[in-house]
């Protein structure tokens, strides 16, 4: 071996000049890492208000979520009921007799009540079990496709016909059932919709609620033209516009129908309306008997960042929306059909997840921690929330993971 | 029960027990080809003593005069990443390898890198995970062939093939078990590994595999030295671009940790050596109050060393290597935790590869061979190859036990390439995962629970009416959201797997759940998991729940409803019936963690029992 003198450095420019692009070129390709553009905006869309309740001349039911709320398998939806006769919620759920993680849509009308079990994991359809007698006994109806996830996606009417919202079809689409919930058919796509003279005008990009105004079935859909309300009644065989007139304050945003509550002689719209600005957020909800004459609320406005959690029937004809506000409290409003104004409740407990109809004329408010439900009631008369029950419900955590 | 299936761990004995077995029978494979070598080298050995008699002994000892030495760079690079290449085979024999390879070391290294690099290593992450046992064994034999092939083939072909092997499997090794090195996900540094240790297996090979005389002047190790400074500032200025966490520690318990003191936290709670673990600790809290300081210590250093080896001056260059190996010494040591340790090391990461391809470079650049010119022509235009076997062997003594140990060593490549390519090529799982989940088949003989269901069309149905055919019995639930589906999808597979003898096997599942008994829900159950088309596919029920309740204690399963909204709690088994209408075997049906790998496991498992019974006499 034999020590050979070094080279005179030649090309130091063009080597650094190397370094540097592969640097840049390492740096570009981190920048495009897949966390890029992941959260793109919700901001247009309203949160999926699936807590809710509904009452029944023998009592009011409510399903709420329950266990561990960040894991989508570790959180379990459950159906509380509670008698018109007793202050004491229970929990029903075992009636659905399968995993609840996609959540549960509730309809009601007279004595009947209907449950439908949104798919969650490998299960695709949607198993459906009625009752007449206060949960004494179910039977069982069979949604072929997966309800979708709204909580009017789901309604019966008294002559035993039937509504859901389907996610078969990639838009949407709108099946109905006469009578045993068991055999459905597909009564009206989104893209059918969007064919009428309605969806020409409201370019409707989802199917949000069903409904029943008397007999005839009822669509809402949420629209991309802005003021543009999207309600259907399918009246004489035919689609027709049935929307009310919106308050000019509200009436240069995007509207969603959020939900389509079934009152004694008509239906409720609960709708919202975002913009003109993204952040500018507010709900409104419109009564009506026969679809053709309406009487609007003024628009509830939403602070930023606050969204509604639950809305519902309570009492009869009062329509209860619960808002959870930035901090993290929520804020509770009434609107009656007789007032169709906004009246704000004293602030509910902050883990309130949804109202209920209460015994005599009393509001509950079903909060959850984890796995345990806190009841409190306000009576008419008061002025605060009182604790009434607390229950603790047994949840398999992880009986659902793969 | 649904969910709380037993799940597959990393170290499950069953398939732990597998895989030592494979080595085991491999190894003596291995090891009778070992003894086939003693036996070529004393036959070639004898033949050598015949042929050579004392006029070709001084013609070899002068033509061996005349041939130069191995060039010493090559020989360091040769010999030391032969040695990693069999310590790299030895980690890859860890017991958690078969398991723990696909989620701990291949899915990880990939996860924050871009789709593309994902879809790319999914591909050997679902390959390795449905032949753990044979894809393990075969990285042990293939790595440690390569790396007895660099320390026993000095040179000619056979080294020039050591060095092929090493950057084919490399680069293998590279795309697939590092994820292109992770130059493609954020947040990676030098001192984390970039741009993949393997990748200086692959550069080191690649100089291994160059002709001879490349190495006989100091121009191959300016090179060398230049793509190393070349990386090394590139390096520099990674570290040093702002906004990537490097330039700060953590300033308080409750704030976030810097980039670089986050992972010596996280590599300090690792399972090591006290000592090492203290030292983690101390260079984490030291960088955590020092963040700024420490980052800047090793930009400048990186840059410095860059800037050295791309100068070609003597003395920089010296400089550059020793303080360039020292900064790789203590970086492995305080940041790569010897790359071993903690977690599934497969290789001591890039620092040692490093600090080596920096001393063969410097080698390679200022102790060239002292040989003519003429020698050096006359070895580079006759290789050993083109002489005649007979005239090899006179000239070189060594060259009998070089080539039967080279071939040797081949051969041990060829133990790991052979059963790894034959699994990589299957599309089904190997069943020892089935075997981990639910334990073997359980062989039985007893006379088969009858039972008088309908079947999802409202037909009636009875065992008898089957006999004559294999008959597997399980419970499902037509609404479960997670085991049931593919417990089915595993009968579907296994049907599939029969081929012609489906013909001669029923599938019959028996519902499970109490409220939902009407044949609308077998019927959706049917269409949702694809199973309408199944012509040996019933799906019973009870034409009254009391009627479904009998089956079940017949067949001794059970079904209960859950609390709180979870899924129906049932058996979940597989009874096989033989054509004889006697049981003959029990399956546990969990299907674990229900991955395609565990359920294709399951699928083969539940085919070759199927053929069993239908075989048996």
């Amino acid at each position: 071996m034999t020590f050979r003198s070094l080279g005179r450095p030649t090309s130091l420019a063009l080597a650094l000049g190397l370094a540097l692009g592969g640097t840049a070129a390492l740096l570009s390709t981190s920048a495009s890492g897949p966390a890029a553009g992941a959260t793109r905006a919700r901001a247009l869309g309203w949160p999926s208000a699936l807590a809710t309740s509904v009452d029944t001349p023998s009592g009011s039911w409510a399903t709420v979520a329950m266990g561990h709320l960040r894991q989508r398998l570790n959180t379990f939806w459950q159906l509380l009921y509670r008698p018109s006769a007793s202050s004491d919620w229970s929990n029903q759920v075992k009636a659905t007799a399968t995993a609840t993680n996609g959540g549960l849509v509730l309809a009601a009308a007279g004595q009947t009540f209907a449950v439908g079990v949104r798919p969650s994991l490998l299960l695709r359809f949607s198993p459906l079990i009625t009752t007449t007698n206060a949960g004494a006994t179910w039977a069982d109806g069979l949604l072929d496709e997966g309800l979708a996830a709204h909580p009017n996606a789901l309604a019966i009417d008294p002559a035993g016909s039937a509504l859901a919202v389907g996610n078969g079809s990639s838009s949407g689409n709108v099946l109905d059932s006469a009578g045993s919930l068991a055999r459905w058919r597909t009564l009206v796509s989104l893209a059918s919709l969007g064919s009428t003279r309605l969806g020409r005008a409201c370019r409707p990009h989802a199917i949000t609620a069903v409904g029943f105004l008397g007999t005839e079935p009822e669509v809402g859909l949420a629209c991309s033209t802005p003021g543009d309300v999207g309600l259907a009644l399918l009246r004489g065989g035919r689609w027709t516009p049935a929307a009310p007139v919106l308050p000019a304050s509200a009436s240069h945003g995007t509207v969603s129908v959020l939900g389509i509550e079934p009152e004694a002689v008509g239906t409720a719209v609960v709708l919202g309306v975002v913009g003109p600005q993204d952040h500018e957020r507010r709900l409104l909800v419109s009564w009506t008997h026969n679809g053709s004459s309406w009487r609007t609320s003024p628009p509830l406005r939403l602070a930023t960042n606050a969204e509604p959690v639950s809305y519902g029937l309570a009492g009869g004809s009062d329509l209860f929306v619960l808002v959870r506000m930035r901090d993290g409290s929520k804020r509770a409003y009434l609107d009656g059909a007789a007032s169709a104004s906004w009246r704000p409740l004293p602030p509910p407990p902050a883990d309130t997840v949804t109202l209920a109809e209460g015994p005599r004329g009393s509001l509950d408010a079903l909060g959850v921690a984890g796995t345990m439900l806190r009841i409190a009631i306000l009576t008419p008369s008061a002025a605060t929330w009182d604790e009434t029950q607390t229950l603790h419900v047994p949840i398999e955590l992880g009986s659902s993971s793969p | 029960m649904p969910g709380m299936n037993a799940g597959l761990h990393t170290n499950s004995p069953t398939v732990v027990a597998a895989f030592h077995r494979t080595l085991l029978h491999q190894g003596l494979v291995v090891a009778l080809l070992m003894a086939l070598l003693l036996v070529a080298w004393n036959v070639l050995r004898t033949r050598q003593l015949r042929i050579t008699g004392d006029a070709v002994d001084h013609r070899a000892g002068r033509l061996a005069a005349l041939s130069a030495p191995e060039p010493l760079a090559r020989r360091v690079l040769r010999v030391s990443f032969g040695l990693l290449w069999i310590l790299d085979g030895i980690l890859q024999g860890q017991s958690s390898m078969p398991l723990g390879m696909a989620p701990q070391v291949l899915q990880p290294a990939a996860a924050s890198s871009p789709t593309w690099v994902q879809h790319v290593d999914g591909v050997m992450a679902t390959i390795w995970s449905y032949h753990p046992i044979s894809l393990s064994t075969a990285a042990v034999w293939i790595q440690i062939g390569i790396g007895v092939l660099l320390l026993v083939a000095p040179r000619g072909t056979w080294s020039r093939l050591a060095g092929v092997a090493s950057v084919g499997w490399g680069i293998v090794v590279w795309v697939f078990g590092e994820a292109f090195g992770q130059v493609f996900a954020p947040g990676q540094s030098w001192l984390f590994g970039l741009p993949g240790a393997v990748l200086f297996y692959c550069v080191a090979g690649a100089l291994v595999a160059l002709p001879e005389r490349s190495w006989s002047t100091p121009r191959l190790g300016r090179a060398i030295l230049r793509v190393m400074g070349v990386l090394f500032v590139g390096m520099a200025l990674l570290q040093a671009w702002p906004g990537r966490g490097f330039w700060h520690g953590q300033a308080s318990p409750h704030t976030n940790a810097g980039t670089l003191t986050s992972m010596l936290q996280q590599m300090a709670h690792s399972p090591q050596p006290q000592l090492l673990a203290s030292w983690l600790s101390a260079f984490a809290a030291f960088d955590a109050a020092h963040g700024w300081g420490v980052n800047l210590v090793v930009v400048l250093v990186l840059a410095a060393v860059g800037i050295t080896l791309l100068s070609a001056r003597p003395g920089l260059v010296r400089v550059g290597v020793v303080v360039g190996i020292v900064l790789c010494l203590a970086t492995w040591v305080l940041v790569q935790d010897l790359g071993v340790l903690g977690g599934v090391g497969t290789d001591p990461n890039s620092m040692i590869p490093t600090a080596l391809l920096f001393f063969a470079g410097y080698l390679a650049l200022t102790m060239v061979p002292d040989v003519d010119a003429s020698t050096v022509v006359a070895i580079g235009s006759t290789p050993a190859a083109r002489r005649p076997l007979r005239e090899r062997l006179a000239l070189d003594p060594t060259y009998a036990f070089r080539s039967a140990a080279a071939l040797c060593a081949v051969g041990i490549v060829l133990v790991g390439v052979v059963p790894g390519a034959a699994a990589a090529a299957d599309p089904h799982a190997s069943p020892i995962l089935a075997e981990a989940i639910n334990g073997s088949p359980q062989a039985t003989n007893a006379p088969a629970p009858l039972f008088h269901l309908i079947d999802q069309y409202g037909r009636p149905v009875a065992l008898a009416r089957l006999r004559g055919k294999a008959v597997a019995v399980t419970f499902l639930d037509p609404v479960c959201t997670s085991a049931c589906p593919t417990i089915a999808q595993e009968l579907r597979d296994a049907d599939e797997l029969l081929g012609n003898a489906a013909s001669k096997v029923e599938l019959v599942a028996i519902d499970a759940n109490p409220r939902y008994v009407t044949t609308n829900y077998l019927q959706a159950f049917d269409e949702e998991e694809h199973l309408t088309s199944m012509r040996n596919w019933l799906y019973l029920t009870g034409a009254t729940p009391a009627k479904l309740r009998r089956a079940w204690h017949a067949f001794g399963a059970y079904s209960a409803l859950s609390p709180a909204g979870a899924m129906v709690a049932h058996s979940e088994l597989v009874d096989v019936i033989g054509p004889d209408g006697r049981l003959r075997y029990l399956l546990n049906a969990d299907p674990g963690p229900g991955t395609e790998a565990t359920q294709s496991s399951f699928s083969v498992l539940l085919a070759t029992t199927l053929r069993k019974v239908l075989s048996a006499p």
